[in-house]
């Protein structure tokens, strides 16, 4: 007789849920679940290696951290113009200061 | 010469993408991509393995929230060492005042169909801010969706 092949469908999955009061994510927080989905670091790793990972780490999450609030102030440069061409300019101002 | 029996990786990738129907199947009238949407609940809602569709029975309700939730964007199926996996990229309901305790993914392309429910744990509460559900890495031991 020949044996079935079991195969399955995995339930151990696990999601997380992150919120906001009052404002929306910050830079450093993008950064952080970005590098979580880059780079892991495993806690069995070879000492020297993990530390080598973990400063790699550090750097690119200054780097994600700079263009993140880049984009930021280049998307606020782009609603302003938006704003004072519609006669916004209150507004323009109130967006420029944040 | 070696013979190993086992269930094909390739075969589980393709399960994923719809390639094998062993029962009766749907008509496709394209070649894209089913649209996946996760609906978000209170705690008041049913939901586990039993579930089969979609359904707005204690569905959240809150500024920034609408009913059916959101599309979901897929990551493409595929495999590392003997396990299929798809996931999906993290989803956020912006400047939203809701507060659930779980998830369900569904296929809107398909009736609807309940496709994973997700439980939280507890409650989780926003409150004119972001709601943001964080998939797991995209690999054969964290993906959301696994076929080992």
């Amino acid at each position: 007789m020949i044996q079935g092949v079991q195969t399955t469908f995995d339930n151990g999955f696990k999601v997380d849920v992150h919120t906001t009061s009052n404002r929306g994510w910050t830079p450093e927080e993008l950064a952080d679940r970005a590098l979580a989905k880059l780079i892991s670091v495993s806690d069995t790793a070879d000492e020297q290696v993990k530390a080598q990972a973990l400063v790699f780490k550090e750097q690119i999450r200054e780097v994600l951290v700079f263009y993140m609030k880049e984009a930021i102030k280049s998307d606020r440069t782009t609603v302003c113009a938006e704003l004072e061409k519609q006669g916004q300019n209150e507004l323009a101002n109130i967006i420029r200061k944040l | 010469m070696a013979i190993t029996q086992a269930m094909c990786t390739s075969f589980k990738v393709e399960l994923l993408n719809g390639i094998h129907a062993f029962g009766t199947t749907v008509a496709r009238g394209d070649t894209t991509a089913d649209s996946m949407y996760i609906a978000l609940y209170t705690s008041s809602a049913a939901l586990d393995a039993t579930t089969t569709a979609y359904s707005v029975t204690n569905e959240v309700s809150g500024t920034g929230y609408v009913a059916g939730g959101n599309a979901l964007t897929a990551v493409a199926p595929t495999s590392s060492g003997t396990t299929a996996f798809t996931d999906f990229n993290d989803t956020t309901w912006s400047t939203a005042t809701i507060t659930a305790r779980g998830a369900l993914i569904y296929n809107s392309t398909q009736s609807d169909k309940a496709v994973a429910v997700l439980d939280f744990g507890a409650d989780k509460t926003s409150t004119a801010g972001d709601f943001t559900i964080v998939f797991p890495t995209a690999d054969s031991s964290n993906a959301i969706i696994r076929i080992a």
